[in-house]
């Protein structure tokens, strides 16, 4: 086996990753060739060089902290976003659910009632518009409700006071 | 990983619980930021990856099947994210905040400069093998577990770190003449 073999052999060598022919044939090799024994002993010392200067690093003390608060905030966002994603899918069945009714025959019904509703309450106002055009009818109808609503107060004040205090 | 791991991930799997995914992050902190600066080889960057694995960590617990697998699951959210910041930044910049660090933990000038050039060395290497070399002599992975964590073939892991190492030995030699002149 040549030097440009067990070269590039080497670093699995190193980290123990050659099947046991191939361990055996780099062992040999090594034995009578120094400069792939000095390759491999430059290899091990920039590995404990490494290794070194990466066990001197450490993370800041208050990553947990952060990392803690960063979690809390994005399972709050996450919350909201459900909420909003619930809300729509609500909303959307909400008027899925008002368009199905409405083009039901029950629906369709209800849109007959509310239609002759919405004629009435026009009629209502015409008239009442009308009436509301003559100053004498106002009056009248202004003193005669006044009037409606005092009997009506009496009545009601003597029926509240009968029901408190009870006759002999 | 001893029993005590075993339970802490445990009951953040099965609870949620957030105090033991704390002292999860405590116990795990700097086996993840080792492996977040070996890629990015910049504190600042380092400690956003840091945060955001195991943030990541923290929402896909549950879909970690075995337990025992956490370290490795913890370095595969690392190294993918470090990667990918990588890819997004475009810049793998060595902060000189860094250097400075490194030569003040130090002793002697000449242990000083070997640091500085195991640096330089490291920056001149790609992302993806520096990742390898990270994963096999900080962490000490074997070959299957490199290849797993990157998602490539283990002809890729054995190529890259072999190419890694001769890549590194080359600076070493370029710019304080190698191991053997007291470097």
């Amino acid at each position: 086996m040549d030097c440009e073999i067990v070269e590039e052999m080497l670093s699995a060598y190193l980290d123990e990753e050659l099947s046991v022919e191939e361990r055996e044939a780099v062992q040999n090799h090594l034995a009578f060739c120094p400069d792939c024994a000095a390759l491999l002993g430059e290899f091990k010392e920039m590995s404990s060089l490494i290794y070194d200067e990466f066990m001197l690093l450490s993370a800041p003390p208050e990553t947990d902290a952060i990392v803690m608060e960063k979690i809390v905030a994005a399972q709050e966002m996450r919350q909201n976003k459900k909420l909003k994603v619930a809300g729509s899918i609500g909303g959307v069945l909400l008027l899925g659910s008002i368009a199905a009714i409405l083009l039901s025959p029950v629906g369709l019904a209800l849109i007959s009632i509310i239609r002759l509703f919405v004629r009435l309450a026009s009629n209502l106002f015409s008239l009442l518009w009308y009436f509301l055009g003559d100053q004498s009818l106002l009056t009248a109808g202004v003193i005669c409700a006044g009037a409606a609503i005092t009997v009506f107060s009496v009545f009601a004040i003597r029926k509240m006071m009968q029901t408190i205090v009870p006759g002999p | 990983m001893d029993e005590k791991d075993l339970t802490l991930i445990r009951t953040a799997k099965e609870s949620g619980s957030q105090e033991a995914f704390t002292l999860l992050v405590r116990a795990y902190k700097d086996f993840v930021f080792r492996i977040a600066f070996g890629i990015l080889r910049n504190r600042m960057d380092a400690e956003d990856v840091v945060q955001e694995s195991f943030l990541k960590a923290y929402f896909s617990l549950r879909k970690l099947e075995d337990d025992n697998a956490f370290p490795s699951w913890m370095a595969t959210i690392t190294t993918r994210l470090a990667l990918n910041f990588i890819k997004k930044r475009k810049r793998t910049d060595l902060s000189s905040i860094d250097v400075e660090e490194i030569q003040a933990k130090q002793n002697g000038i000449d242990e000083a400069n070997r640091k500085m050039f195991l640096d330089q060395a490291m920056s001149s290497l790609g992302p993806e093998l520096r990742a390898a070399l990270v994963l096999r002599e900080v962490q000490g992975f074997d070959y299957q577990e490199i290849a797993d964590i990157l998602g490539v073939p283990i002809g890729t892991v054995r190529s890259r770190l072999h190419a890694a190492r001769v890549q590194m030995r080359k600076v070493f030699q370029k710019e304080g003449g190698g191991f053997n002149n007291g470097l």
